[in-house]
């Protein structure tokens, strides 16, 4: 079943004097239970396909549907709460909370707009940082953390909704293997543990290991990879003289 | 119990209350000093408003409440135009017509009450077993304590405690230039008299109060009570038997001539209120401008994560009104200790008038009035750029992508709107002050929000000017400074808007004050200098409380030292809604008018004319409220019927802020029916000293305990204290909103140096080095209080020049205009001085932000 | 001048674990040598380039420019060294938010005391060449990245430093405008013979640099690592 689509959609921006289409008549389906990876080198748009993707922003051009409705004809507030419990989630590679605050404060914080209560939305979160593995981090102020201990912080406040898509941006910043090896593998175990969708996307070909699918996103456009092959095939630069990139 | 978690269980927008409250308290904890900041101002601007508020409603206030505390249900009174009163005769056959239900006679004497601990002015009201039937607050349960009294007075608990004297006692009072020694029978508290218990009183049965007195037979005053519907019925008889002798008046027709004399203090007051105001929200916005990053992100990030607007505004609009509420009460507790000891709740030269109480009960409605306005401060001040982002129709978490300082360039065409509407303003105040003087206080509050929309144009005019001159002459530190300061223009505008509306209040308000005190201070030099030695009354202010004329006058003349003496009369005479102060002057005199106070006439043939009878000089609001033009004639009210007198000349009002009139002793004895001395004037012959004359007259006055001896200058410095103090008050709140803006300014200030740490490891990262850091920061800071100061300082001239202009031609006070340039400067200086000293600590401290990884790397 | 790094080690505690940003580098870049390092996010490029701006100061080693060591200056000599010598572009930029392209080209030489006039003389013809000669007047938050980035170079350039170290200098920048920014820092080193240390992940930079080096886990190898080769063409 088709969770999340989009059909034909374009997002501009404009630079200098000039327009940029960062997406560009981007099509794809999610469905449920699946996973799939969005290999894109920086500024190539992976966060703008995520941020059209949760209702961020709306694209200038085709629809995200979500369950069969278009996004876009729903107002700022009609799409903000598809965010909450059910709906789309999305975790940001960047996401730097306030310092001073402790982790729980800031993992409880979106269940408040659904009407819980402190204890129980506290509750929730404690389990939510049990899911990404960070138990102990709860009362940590966030300025303390390290870079995958944030990660991970992230990750728990977009799961703590129980969405039913999640959307990571992953922002490939975390400097040793073996650190970045254990989060893909949190972020990849996901939609079995919690039957969610995920929509991963990253410049680390590593990071996208597990995907049921893996796109590529270049010039605004997405190329379908059939994942079942070994190697990852780059499809031809749209710039330059031709020259093709192929496997080595 | 359950009501309370029913509450906290409530959903507001599908928000819990629980979690309303529980997210404030996060940011109570992680953003303590902001909140202190924000809150801060608040209480600044609400304790400043309520105490302005508390100190002025004081005083009407109390008056109000001694007037219905003791009229009660009077609705009507018989009022006498002297001290001398009218005969009882005339008080008993009102109270026999027909239609009178109650009537309550009174006879009320200005007096001295000494004690064993001190002594004081106070008001001795004589009181019959009628004033009970009245059934006034505090007067109802009177009845027994009146039985009581016998032959002696009863004391308010306020005056009894401030002159240590207890029932039983004996205490002495001066009446009338007599002394008498009587037994305090009665001590009365709140419980028996409520807020006349802090009144200045002596209450004495009204054969008792004659005696004391001297005037035995006589009354001043008799409230009446009309049966409900007969009261145009009974007040057409009074006036029948008032003959035009006694006035026939409302019974709380006091408080309006009170109203007017308070005036000038109350609307300087009430400009300060608006003024605080402004300055605590002010203060509030910027506290808020300065988190409106950190909150913009907060917001990008609630709503990404599923908060609708209304949600976002409701967690929002709760922390605000929070704030302010917690705020302003902190806000009303410092502005009620404020008002308790630091604004001097009487002016003395309204007790003298009024019976008016030292303290007042806080009334509820001045605490919303002041909690209202620190909650509405706040919700306005972080609810706005809230509002902004929320009508927004881009990405909900734009703000997060953005740099830090969106948001803070000040358009060209916002700024020229401003400039014109502030132009505008000062255009509009300025025709309106012209045609209608009463506006200049809603003026003055005008000016300081035109002063406000001057700002941004200002600034980008000084900061053009400084970019000019940092082209061609001069780079380094200031350009960079300048730069700074375009870059952040939002936030140094507000910042140099409070420098602006502390020099603004300051220069406006003090100047006018500082005009008055010097006029003041000029007139009564003038009205005094004309004798070497005064005779008055004790506790006597102005020459308005006469003592019976005796063998006194010719020891004092035959006293070696001696030269003449001559003899002043005066009263106060209530006409219309002013109780006007009535100078009559001896026609051998040196002077009768002094020679400054005049307006409109010429000062030898005003001279003659008073001389010769039937002329007198009249003050100008007076004048114009009559429209009188020297030359014409006018009725006055007097004890003996309506007089006619020519107008001889047009005066100020020689510091008594209703009026004054100015006759011959010939015309006021004849019209006032006595002879009696309000004064004694005396010259001492050449060569004889002040010092050995006063102690010549005191010796020639032996016996007469009731009557103060003052040489010239003794006399001229308590004129010139009683003046200072009513106005000291206003000095006070000057000074103090100069201090706290300069203070609210630099922590600001601090706060605004402290975030750009980040920046400044940018600019480390540059090249730049910590002391140039310094000097930047420095420059800017200069710049920013520099453009406030200049920007206030103008416009504090003009609403100077308006409120002196306002003060001399519709007031008719003396209040000769002057620059105070030396006070000026001195202002200019604390300004700056406070704040520059304040932020050197956190500037340097900023400034020496290390260049270490964290910040590098974002 | 020739900019030298002898064993150098820059150690950070981070949650409690000691990380080796930077561990015994040696590297020498001589004058009109246009040197790139490439690498994955955290292996210590930035942090090298710090410590050769003397933003940062090595735990252990030397850093010389020109013969000089300035490894242990203290923070107003480095200052000094940084104003005065080196060009340096961030990778976050620093520009000032409310401040125009043009305030932000000329901010670092107002540190060495120019007047305001002969700085926006200087840096004006920068930010020309980077071709943002018409949007002067604006301010960064109406910039795209890209645009930001070029101020950041401009502004690095204005000075004419000595050394330039450029810190992912066309990360935002679509490959033709990346191609224009490595060209111009390519004829910037060869012409005034100056040192410049390149970090980036641009594939396209290869084609430009003099040298290739590989940083992975604070260590740094010559030559292209074998993960890297794929993106990378020469």
């Amino acid at each position: 079943m088709t969770v999340l689509a989009f059909r034909d959609v374009t997002r501009r921006f404009p630079d200098g004097l000039r327009e940029v289409a960062v997406l560009d008549g981007v099509s794809f389906e999610l469905c449920a239970g699946e996973t799939v990876g969005v290999l894109a080198s920086r500024g190539a748009g992976k966060t703008t396909l995520l941020r059209v993707a949760a209702g961020l922003e709306a694209p200038d051009e085709g629809e995200v549907c979500w369950h069969g409705r278009n996004l876009a004809g729903l107002s700022a507030d009609e799409r903000a709460r598809v965010r909450r419990r059910g709906g789309i989630a999305l975790a940001r590679g960047d996401w730097r909370g306030s310092d001073a605050k402790v982790v729980l404060e800031h993992v409880a914080m979106p269940l408040y707009s659904e009407g819980l209560g402190i204890e129980r939305a506290k509750a929730c979160a404690r389990r939510a940082l049990e899911t990404v593995q960070a138990p102990g981090l709860g009362y940590l102020p966030t300025g303390r953390l390290s870079l995958a201990e944030r990660l991970r912080v992230e990750l728990a406040r977009a799961i703590v909704r129980e969405p039913a898509v999640l959307l990571v941006d992953e922002p490939a910043v975390l400097p040793r293997p073996k650190e970045a090896e254990a989060f893909y593998a949190l972020v990849h175990s996901l939609p079995k543990q919690l039957g969610l969708s995920l929509l991963i996307a990253s410049e680390e070909v590593s990071a996208l290991r597990g995907a049921g699918r893996v796109m590529n996103l270049t010039g605004g456009r997405l190329y379908s990879t059939d994942s079942r092959r070994k190697v990852i095939s780059f499809p031809e630069r749209r710039e330059g003289r031709g020259t093709s990139a192929g496997a080595p | 119990m359950r009501s309370a978690r029913d509450l906290l269980s409530l959903r507001v927008f599908g928000l819990r209350v629980s979690v309303l409250f529980g997210l404030y308290r996060q940011r109570l904890k992680y953003h303590a000093v902001r909140e202190l900041l924000a809150g801060g101002g608040i209480a600044v601007g609400v304790a400043l408003v309520f105490g302005v508020l508390l100190a002025n409603g004081s005083v009407l206030g109390s008056a109000r409440e001694i007037v219905h505390a003791v009229d009660g249900s009077a609705s009507l009174e018989l009022a006498a135009r002297s001290p001398h009163g009218f005969s009882q005769r005339l008080a008993d056959q009102a109270e026999r017509l027909p239609g009178v239900q109650d009537a309550a006679l009174l006879l009320r004497e200005n007096a001295v009450i000494e004690g064993p601990r001190g002594s004081r002015s106070v008001q001795l009201v004589g009181v019959t077993a009628g004033l009970i039937g009245l059934r006034g607050s505090a007067t109802k349960d009177l009845g027994s304590g009146a039985l009581l009294l016998g032959r002696g007075v009863g004391l308010p608990s306020g005056v009894a405690e401030s002159i240590g004297a207890q029932t039983d006692g004996t205490v002495t009072l001066l009446v009338g230039g007599a002394a008498h020694t009587t037994r305090v029978r009665v001590v009365l508290n709140a419980g028996a008299i409520g807020s006349l218990s802090t009144s200045g009183l002596v209450v004495a049965r009204l054969p008792v109060a004659q005696a004391l007195a001297g005037q035995p037979g006589r009354v001043t005053e008799v409230l009446i009570r009309a049966t409900p519907g007969r009261e145009r019925l009974v007040a057409g008889e009074l006036r029948r038997l008032a003959a035009g002798k006694v006035d026939v008046l409302p019974a709380d027709a006091e408080l309006s001539l009170l109203n007017e004399t308070a005036k000038p203090t109350n609307q300087s007051s009430a400009l300060f209120a608006a003024i605080s105001l402004m300055v605590g929200f002010l203060l509030a916005l910027n506290a808020m401008l300065l988190i409106v990053p950190e909150r913009r992100r907060e917001i990008a990030e609630m709503r990404s994560q599923g908060y609708d607007s209304k949600q976002v505004l409701v967690v929002f609009a709760f922390q605000a009104v929070a704030l302010g509420i917690v705020a302003s009460l902190v806000g009303v507790v410092v502005g009620d200790i404020l008002a308790r000891t630091l604004f001097e709740s009487t002016p003395i030269y309204l007790s003298v008038a009024f019976p008016i109480s030292g303290q007042q009960g806080v009334h509820l409605a001045t605490v919303l009035i002041a909690v209202g306005a620190g909650v509405a401060a706040a919700l306005v001040a972080s609810l706005v750029p809230i509002l902004i982002d929320l009508a927004s129709k881009g990405p909900v978490d734009a703000v997060l992508n953005r740099g830090e300082d969106a948001g803070q360039e000040i358009s060209a065409g916002v700024m020229r709107r401003l400039a014109i509407a502030g132009a505008v303003v000062v255009l509009c105040v300025t025709i309106a002050v012209r045609i209608a003087p009463v506006l200049t206080v809603a003026g003055g509050v005008a000016l300081a929000l035109a002063s406000l929309c001057f700002i941004p144009l200002v600034f980008r005019t000084v900061t053009r000017v400084l970019r000019q001159y940092a082209r061609k002459r001069h780079g380094g530190m200031l350009a960079v400074a300048v730069i700074e300061l375009d870059a952040g223009a939002t936030r140094a505008v507000a910042l140099a808007g409070i420098a602006a509306l502390a020099v603004y209040g300051s220069t406006a308000v003090d100047g006018a004050r500082r005009d008055l005190t010097h006029g003041l201070d000029r007139t009564f030099a003038e009205y005094i200098g004309t004798a070497d030695i005064w005779v008055t009354t004790s506790g006597n202010n102005l020459t308005v409380n006469s003592f019976p004329a005796d063998r006194s006058i010719t020891e004092v003349a035959r006293a070696p030292g001696v030269g003449s003496v001559r003899v002043d009369q005066g009263e106060y005479l209530d006409v219309g809604a002013r109780r006007m102060w009535v100078i009559a002057r001896p026609r051998d005199g040196r002077t009768i008018l002094p020679a400054g106070q005049l307006l409109e006439g010429s000062m030898a043939r005003a001279t003659g004319l008073l001389r010769q009878g039937g002329w007198a000089a009249v003050s100008s609001a007076f004048a114009a409220e009559h429209h009188l033009r020297v030359g014409d004639t006018f009725a006055l009210p007097t004890p003996a019927g309506p007089a006619r007198f020519g107008v001889a000349a047009i005066t100020t009002n020689i510091g008594w802020p209703p009026g004054t009139i100015t006759l011959n002793t010939g015309d006021y004895s004849r019209y006032w029916q006595t002879g009696d001395p309000a004064a004694l004037e005396i010259n001492l012959k050449p060569g004889v000293s002040a010092a050995e004359g006063k102690r010549e007259v005191e010796s020639a006055l032996q016996g007469r305990p009731g009557l103060r001896v003052q040489t010239m200058s003794e006399r001229i410095s308590q004129f010139q204290h009683n003046a200072s103090q009513g106005l000291h008050s206003l000095a006070e709140i000057a000074s103090l909103l100069l201090l706290t803006a300069s203070l609210a300014l630099a922590a600001a200030l601090s706060t605004v140096i402290y975030q750009r740490r980040a920046q400044f490891v940018s600019l480390k990262e540059d090249g730049f080095d910590r002391w140039q850091l310094c000097r930047g920061l420095l420059i800017e800071s200069v710049v920013l209080i520099g453009i406030g100061c200049l920007d206030g300082a103008i416009l504090g001239l003009y609403g100077h020049a308006l409120a002196n202009r306002y003060l001399r031609l519709d007031t008719g006070f003396p209040a000769p205009f002057s620059l105070g340039a030396l006070q000026l400067v001195l202002t200019l200086l604390i300004v700056a001085g406070v704040s520059l000293a304040v932020i050197a600590l956190p500037g340097y401290s900023a400034a020496g932000v290390p260049t270490t990884r964290p910040s590098f790397r974002e | 001048m020739n900019l030298q790094l002898r064993e150098v080690s820059k150690r950070y505690v981070s949650a409690g674990e000691t990380v080796h940003a930077v561990d015994r580098v040696s590297l020498d870049v001589a004058p009109g040598e246009f040197v790139a390092l490439y690498g994955p996010s955290g292996s210590g490029k930035t942090t090298l380039l710090s410590l050769a701006a003397a933003i940062l100061h090595p735990d252990e080693g030397t850093v010389r420019f020109g013969g000089r060591e300035v490894s242990g200056l203290s923070p107003s000599e480095s200052a000094r060294y940084r104003r005065e010598q080196t060009g340096v572009v961030f990778q976050s930029f620093h520009l000032m938010g409310g401040a125009s392209a043009l305030d932000n080209a000329v901010l670092k030489l107002l540190a060495l005391g120019m007047t305001f006039g002969d700085a926006e003389t200087a840096a004006r013809p920068w930010l020309e060449r980077v071709g943002l000669g018409e949007q002067i007047n604006r301010t960064p938050g109406e910039m795209s990245m890209g645009e930001r980035q070029r101020v950041a170079i401009a502004r690095a350039l204005a000075n004419n430093p000595r050394l330039l170290l450029a810190d992912e200098p066309t990360g935002n920048l679509d490959s033709k405008r990346s191609r224009e920014i490595l060209g111009l820092l390519a004829e910037i080193c060869h012409d005034r013979e100056i040192p410049v240390l390149l970090a980036t992940h641009d594939p396209q930079a290869a084609a430009f640099v003099d040298q290739v080096y590989t940083m992975r886990d604070g260590r740094l190898s010559e030559g292209l690592d074998i993960e890297l080769q794929p993106l990378v063409r020469r």
